[in-house]
């Protein structure tokens, strides 16, 4: 591992002399390819954005689509190219989604779960959760991956925005915590699950952590001990107190997870 | 992609096919993805890179190498395969933590994390002596002088340094295989022990002192004020790099000769990190020509 870094902050421009994973969307791509297979794959990402932000045309997959959801009263539409292998397309939240049964090899949920408690902030989160990643594994085909990112709702930081932000209809809303996660995964029918801390920013990750005790407790304290000459020793002692009983998992900011439709 | 390090595993007969793995990831600017998994059956730990763009059998050559040569000091090299287009490479998994300049300042109380990195340096000059592999300094030089040459980013004084530059800069440096990245980043410490890591560049360069130069850069901080203070400065006894003239000692490299070598050992810096994209050349570029003018 090289000690010089490009910095943390913009992306570097131009594309020559980047290495492979230099850009966080090259990242981002990345970990979100890990638990699939993607030899002549469809994959699909739904966002309420105006854009999606892991799916584009860079995909090595044989078809991609951003599919934008959307309140009740917009119509949805079909799946239209945008590029050689890019597709767009818009669904309305209460319409079944606008594709066959068992279409796709992955789903990409980034944020969209946390986006969405906040789009029904009369539903309590965990139930909007549920709902969708039922409707979500009927497109999957059989032995295909869901996979998403959102907020921690164990951890206290996000206990705080969702005192302050429950109705604002943004992503400040976290519908999902590490029990949760798993239990919601399980409920709607998938198998082979893993849920996962990802530091440090959704949108630029370098580290997923699975959420299992040790595997868990392995990936903090090498966190920690690599900033520990930032800390004082009261400092490092609470925090290797907390990585000790394992508890960072549940106060991490960020999930990454994913579960698998059974064959 | 981690089905297939399931399988790279599992074809290695490191672990059944049913066990349970779980899989901490990190994705780092370079070109491959790093794995640590768990085996919780087992209680056992690999460590996995995976790389889609460049085969990793040189690299796993080179680790097989360096645990040959630096058993205690490094992780063990288990297996390399490609599936699917991916280059996996395996090895056991050690738990450490990265060493900060702190941990050296430390080991002057200490003394264990000391004497074991004066001890590396001491066990690289006693490979060399026999070592086949080792390649020459003259034709490295050339290969690195071209490069650099011929690079657009190549300032003025390091164009002026390469026209100048012969065999006399370097003749008289002994021959050891250099790890070629030796910075705090890429060495830990397990229950106080020493380990190095990341072997992909070892032997690239046998020029002695390399390896020295880069861990007091890494602990002076990375900059041309420090790579110049690091020439300049005779007596380091109360510089975070204090432990260079003892790692000189071990490796039979005079310190003033270590010294008069730094601009050699930037260049050699630069040359090794090519392949790091734009911006890492770019700084450290910058550090060459304000240490050559």
């Amino acid at each position: 591992m090289p000690e010089i870094e490009p910095g943390a902050c913009g992306e570097p421009t131009g594309d020559s002399g980047l290495r492979p994973y230099e850009l966080a969307s090259a990242r981002l791509r990345a970990i979100y390819q890990l638990p699939a297979v993607l030899e002549h794959a469809a994959v699909v990402e739904f966002h309420l954005g105006d854009h999606g932000r892991v799916v584009d045309g860079e995909w090595p997959v044989d078809l991609a689509v951003s599919c934008r959801l959307v309140a009740d009263g917009c119509p949805s539409s079909i799946a239209m190219p945008v590029s050689k292998r890019l597709h767009s397309c818009q669904a309305s939240y209460n319409q079944p989604l606008p594709f066959h049964a068992a279409s796709f090899d992955l789903a990409i949920l980034h944020h969209t779960l946390d986006d969405l408690a906040a789009a029904f902030p009369q539903r309590r989160p965990r139930e909007v959760a549920d709902e969708w990643l039922i409707r979500i594994a009927s497109i999957l085909r059989p032995g295909g991956v869901v996979a998403g990112c959102g907020l921690n709702a164990s951890s206290p930081r996000c206990w705080r925005w969702r005192k302050g932000g429950a109705t604002s209809a943004t992503s400040d809303v976290a519908a999902l915590g590490v029990r949760s996660c798993q239990g919601a995964l399980l409920g709607a029918g998938y198998r082979d699950i893993q849920v996962c801390n990802l530091w440090p920013d959704p949108q630029a990750p370098s580290t997923i952590a699975a959420v299992e005790g040790e595997a868990s407790r392995r990936a903090f304290r090498y966190a920690l001990e690599s900033s520990r000459a930032s800390l004082s020793r009261s400092g490092y002692l609470v925090r290797r107190a907390v990585v000790e009983l394992g508890l960072n998992r549940l106060l991490e900011r960020h999930l990454f997870y994913w579960g698998r439709r059974p064959c | 992609m981690l089905n297939l390090v399931r399988q790279a595993l599992v074809s290695s007969g490191l672990v059944e096919a049913q066990a349970r793995l779980v899989f901490n990831v990190m994705v780092s600017r370079g070109e491959a993805i790093a794995l640590d998994v768990w085996d919780s059956g087992k209680d056992a730990w690999y460590h996995v890179q995976a790389c889609f763009y460049y085969d990793l059998s040189e690299r796993f050559a080179s680790y097989c190498l360096a645990h040959d040569r630096f058993a205690e000091r490094t992780p063990k090299p288990l297996a390399h395969l490609r599936l699917d287009g991916w280059s996996l490479l395996i090895a056991t998994a050690c738990e450490h933590r990265v060493l900060n300049a702190g941990d050296l300042t430390a080991a002057r109380g200490s003394a264990r994390l000391l004497a074991q990195l004066i001890g590396f340096f001491a066990a690289a000059r006693a490979n060399s002596l026999d070592a086949p592999d080792a390649c020459r300094h003259d034709r490295f030089m050339a290969e690195a002088s071209a490069f650099l040459a011929a690079s657009p980013a190549a300032g003025g004084a390091l164009r002026r340094f390469l026209e100048q530059a012969d065999r006399t800069l370097w003749s008289d440096i002994p021959h050891v295989p250099q790890h070629g990245d030796f910075v705090l980043n890429n060495l830990g410490s397990a229950r106080g022990d020493l380990l190095v890591f990341d072997w992909e560049d070892y032997g690239a360069t046998a020029l002695a002192g390399f390896d020295i130069f880069m861990i007091s850069l890494s602990v002076a901080g990375m900059s041309a004020t420090s790579a110049c203070l690091i020439r300049d400065t005779e007596d380091p006894s109360a510089c975070p790099w204090f432990f260079a003239p003892r790692a000189c000692a071990a490796s039979a490299l005079p310190y003033a000769r270590f010294r008069r070598a730094v601009p050699l050992y930037l260049l050699v810096f630069r040359y090794l990190k090519r392949n790091y994209g734009r911006e890492v050349g770019q700084r450290i570029d910058a550090i060459l020509e304000q240490v050559l003018c």
